[in-house]
């Protein structure tokens, strides 16, 4: 039976790897990531979780470990995040291009320098062009439900790629919430058996990564992108048996309200739950507006973003990231997928909530009442990017404020 | 029916027994060589080897041939030992114990890039055989200086000279407490090959520090591979010992040690040593023998 419990974002991850059973846990501990790592820790300490549970001496060891338990045919399960997270870049390339499916759970926190330990997505969209799947987690729930997803949806014989189950730095890592957690034996069956393949193995002596030519460099990348898109049907095929199993929603690649509305919010992670309450307001005041939550930022669902805003007069990308002179990221991914589609409509982005600033429903439903009547700063004709709460006298590059520096008192 | 994708991976091209590495893509009298041989000869078909960017990755695999037919795997160059470490777990939790992993990489990817990952799974006691093989330059990309190059040495990134000491490696392995500690020569291969069956039968991590050195980054015919390995043996500039648990043993003492300008007048890399240079050298060399027990 399952049942229900008060859990953390990390306690839920947690609960997920003691279901999932993964042989080989490499880790390296980092804020606030940690709490779950000393769940699991304990779990194998007292038995409840049989698996190889290793104190790595950095982050990128502890990814490299996770695809050398990948490549000698065990499940591997890792988590980490911001510095950490670009601590591995190398090996996440090796991961992906060695094709182990590895789940790695990335508690999203921002990026140093200005220092900081709280929210925002750019440390998992640092690697978005590593080959990793990225599911970003609406809630606790979520949080448990997608990482026991994420096993069964990296090892199938289609995909053999290594995920992200990304979720925010104390919004979800240190916050509780009610979940409903399956039954073991439950999942043992939703998961089948470990499907990992051994490329290192004395009975199939191979020599793995050879210096390749350009005659064939491409190939391999075109196999792991075609890969990739068959994500696309197995993430949502997943989500369906999940909820069969045990009950609930089926999580696909996107969420979106019904209907979805004339003004559609597009976003994710946990901004995503707060726009949900400000659209259901906005909805009780007679406002043509709806929500598209993106779940699987990689592979991007453009097919399913296209369908969902086929009757959207106006699309407004709520980023919890920025890269200095470019775009956020949904913002961005939005416009490409609509580009080219009779009468696509007008993108407006708001980058919001960097470094764990709050974003409220009264911030959200505000955006979307001036955004709607074309007021400012969603007047111009250009397709504009509003900065969503920010301080403009202190964002002044001749501020003194404008560096990162403290000064002893 | 799913078709599995291919996978960058080759199947292996020949039997075990022939000789396992491929020689023709090696330089000629490379001394890295007979170190990997001796590996796979002596340590047979359960095993697996991590190796990361290097000389020997290079010359052990071509996009069309494998040349060695046991699971390998050309690995990032800083990282072995801690792939390595997830490597023994799988295997541990598959119930493969049987199965040795071995790491073989290069002085650079040992000591200086690598040196972080090394340390870690030395501290962490992992069961896994670890072999430098050391030629005492990053060669892989053309010889530039590395923390095992020897003081006053020529190279490419140090044009007048190595101004610092060579890194000492195995005693820094053994000061991590892990219970088996080797240095070897390619010169004295029946010792190389006894600490190499004494390094399969212990369990945990073991260090195996190897003199390979190479022609065209030393400056030597290529045929005065063994000589001039040699030379460094018994001038004393190389010395061979064990530390098993924490005892030190030296495994060859010259009876009378040749002089150290005789191994540096072997080399290019050391032609534009004054008489005092090497005779500070020599001082060195003398010192580091009497502190020995």
């Amino acid at each position: 039976m399952s049942r229900r419990e008060l859990l953390t974002g990390n306690e839920a991850a947690a609960r997920a790897v003691r279901l999932s059973k993964p042989q080989v846990i490499p880790t390296y501990p980092i804020t606030p990531q940690s709490p779950m790592l000393e769940i699991i820790a304990r779990d194998v300490e007292t038995g409840l979780l049989q698996a190889e549970f290793v104190n790595m001496e950095s982050d990128y060891a502890a990814m490299a470990a996770a695809v050398g338990a990948s490549l000698g045919g065990a499940r591997a399960f890792t988590a980490t995040n911001s510095q950490g997270l670009l601590f591995m870049a190398e090996h996440l390339y090796t991961a992906s291009g060695s094709r182990c499916p590895i789940v790695m759970a990335v508690v999203n926190r921002a990026i140093s320098v200005p220092h900081s330990r709280y929210a925002d997505h750019n440390d998992a969209l640092a690697a978005n062009r590593a080959g990793w799947l990225q599911l970003f987690c609406e809630d606790a729930q979520e949080i448990l439900d997608a990482t026991i997803q994420l096993f069964r949806i990296c090892e199938d014989p289609r995909v053999r790629l290594p995920g992200m189950l990304c979720y925010e730095s104390f919004i979800h890592s240190n916050t509780a919430e009610g979940v409903v957690v399956p039954e073991a034996k439950a999942v043992d069956r939703f998961l089948g058996g470990v499907c990992v393949e051994a490329l290192l193995d004395p009975a199939v002596p191979r020599s793995l990564n050879p210096p390749t030519p350009p005659e064939w460099y491409m190939e391999f990348k075109f196999v792991e992108h075609q890969a990739m898109e068959a994500a696309l049907a197995v993430i949502p095929e997943v989500g369906r048996a999940y909820a069969e199993a045990f009950g609930g929603r089926p999580r696909g690649l996107i969420e979106t309200t019904e209907p979805v509305g004339r003004c559609v919010i597009v976003s994710m992670g946990s901004i995503a739950k707060t726009a949900r309450r400000a659209v259901r307001e906005l909805k009780a005041e007679g406002l043509p507006v709806g929500l598209l939550r993106v779940r699987a930022y990689r592979p991007v669902p453009v097919e399913a973003i296209r369908k969902a805003l086929g009757e959207a007069e106006l699309v407004i990308a709520i980023d919890r990231n920025c890269a200095a002179g470019s775009h956020g990221v949904l913002y961005d991914e939005v416009r490409s997928a609509l580009y080219g589609t009779g009468g696509a409509p007008r993108v407006v982005g708001v980058i919001a909530g960097l470094g764990g600033r709050d974003v409220t429903v009264r911030q959200i439903k505000e955006v979307a009442r001036r955004a709607l009547k074309r007021e400012p700063p969603f007047d111009k004709k250009e397709d504009p990017i509003e900065w969503l709460g920010l301080d403009r006298a202190r964002a002044r590059d001749e501020s003194p404020q404008s560096r990162p520096l403290a000064r002893a008192v | 029916m799913v078709r599995p994708t291919p996978l960058p991976t080759l199947p292996r091209s020949r039997r075990f027994s022939l000789p396992p590495v491929m020689k023709g893509t090696a330089c000629e009298g490379c001394g890295a060589l007979p170190a990997a041989d001796l590996l796979a000869e002596l340590l047979g078909p359960k095993m697996a080897v991590i190796c990361p960017a290097s000389c020997a990755a290079t010359f052990s695999l071509s996009y069309t041939n494998a040349s060695w037919a046991i699971p390998f795997v050309h690995w990032i160059f800083e990282s072995a030992p801690a792939a390595a470490t997830g490597l023994r777990h799988a295997y541990d939790a598959r119930g493969m114990r049987d199965v040795q992993v071995v790491c073989f990489a290069g002085d650079s990817g040992t000591l200086d890039i690598g040196f972080q990952a090394l340390s870690g799974a030395a501290s962490r006691n992992e069961n896994i055989l670890y072999i430098c093989y050391d030629n005492e330059v990053a060669m892989n990309t053309q010889g530039q200086a590395t923390s095992s190059s020897p003081a006053r040495a020529r190279t490419p990134t140090t044009p007048r000279g190595v101004s610092t000491l060579k890194k000492d490696a195995p005693r820094i392995m053994a000061a991590h407490g892990v219970p088996y500690v080797a240095t070897a020569a390619v010169s004295h291969l029946a010792d190389y090959q006894a600490k190499l069956k004494r390094a399969a039968r212990v369990r945990g991590f073991r260090y195996l520090h190897v003199l390979s050195p190479c022609p065209i980054a030393w400056g030597y015919p290529h045929d005065q591979t063994i000589e001039v390995t040699r030379a460094a043996v018994e001038t004393g500039m190389w010395m061979l010992y064990e530390i098993t648990d924490g005892r030190m043993k030296i495994s060859y003492r010259p009876k009378r040690r040749r002089p150290v300008r005789e191994y540096l007048a072997l080399q290019r890399r050391f032609a534009h040593l004054s008489r005092r240079e090497a005779h500070s050298l020599q001082r060195r060399v003398d010192e580091s023998w009497r502190a020995t027990p």
